[in-house]
């Protein structure tokens, strides 16, 4: 964990205050910072429904860093869905959601203190049913600069689902 | 495919389910559907010890080598 995010929003706290005091109307401050916590608001409301992707993969697109990882597997598509599923929940990942009719998955890691939170949104193209790819995008909630975190929790998934693998 | 895992037809000879399989060993389902389906990358000695155990047979039962017919001779 790194304590970026939190330094990060005391600054933005004591940036707010510097504008509040240096600006002649201290509404001008507030114009600033409140679509920001709207934006942060409703975030954190919309993350855990898979019908909201695209809004954080794509329409948000420029305030979130994007990570994606893409890999072929031998398993077929269903059961790999299912074992994906319980990799999801041996880990300290959440899961959010999951829709088994189109293959997709959302979890994702809380907003905390040291952490902007991320969502990481699995789906499974099974159109070469011998060899299904699965697409893993690791997004943050709230944040240009994800400080290489989402290539980290990426890299980490990928690897625990591999060496889950040895049974 | 060089390694087959034969677990489908020692379940068949037992006539036991892989969920009672699973059950009795503390193995997943799903994890055991990937190691029937031969998908698995490596199977650890505990785990084949205990399937053995419980389905009373042989490593040799579950494992069997199939030569792939593009592969090298040595």
């Amino acid at each position: 964990m790194r304590p970026v995010p939190f330094l990060l929003s005391i600054c933005l706290i004591i940036g707010y205050k510097l504008l509040n005091h240096f600006l002649e109307n201290p509404y001008y401050a507030l114009l600033i910072f409140v679509p920001i916590v709207l934006l942060i608001g409703l975030n954190l409301v919309l993350r855990r429904k898979l019908k909201y992707k695209d809004w954080f993969i794509k329409h948000l697109g420029f305030l979130n860093e994007k990570v994606t990882h893409s890999f072929k597997s031998e398993i077929p598509a269903p059961l790999l869905f299912d074992k994906i599923l319980e990799q999801i929940n041996d880990s300290e990942t959440t899961l959010y959601d999951f829709k088994p009719s189109t293959l997709e998955i959302l979890a994702g890691n809380s907003v905390g203190m040291r952490t902007w939170g991320e969502n990481i949104y699995i789906d499974i193209n099974a159109t070469d049913s011998e060899n299904p790819t699965v697409n893993l995008t690791s997004v943050t909630v709230f944040g240009i600069v994800s400080w290489n975190k989402n290539k980290e929790n990426i890299d980490q998934f990928y690897s625990s689902f591999e060496e889950s693998l040895t049974i | 495919m060089a390694i087959i895992v034969n677990l489908d037809v020692m379940l068949a000879k037992r006539k036991m389910k892989v969920k009672e399989l699973s059950a009795k060993i503390g193995i997943s389902v799903v994890n055991l559907s990937i190691l029937k389906q031969s998908k698995a990358k490596a199977i650890r000695f505990t785990t084949l010890e205990a399937i053995c155990e419980v389905l009373d047979c042989q490593p040799g039962d579950l494992l069997e080598f199939v030569p792939d017919n593009n592969s090298p001779h040595v």
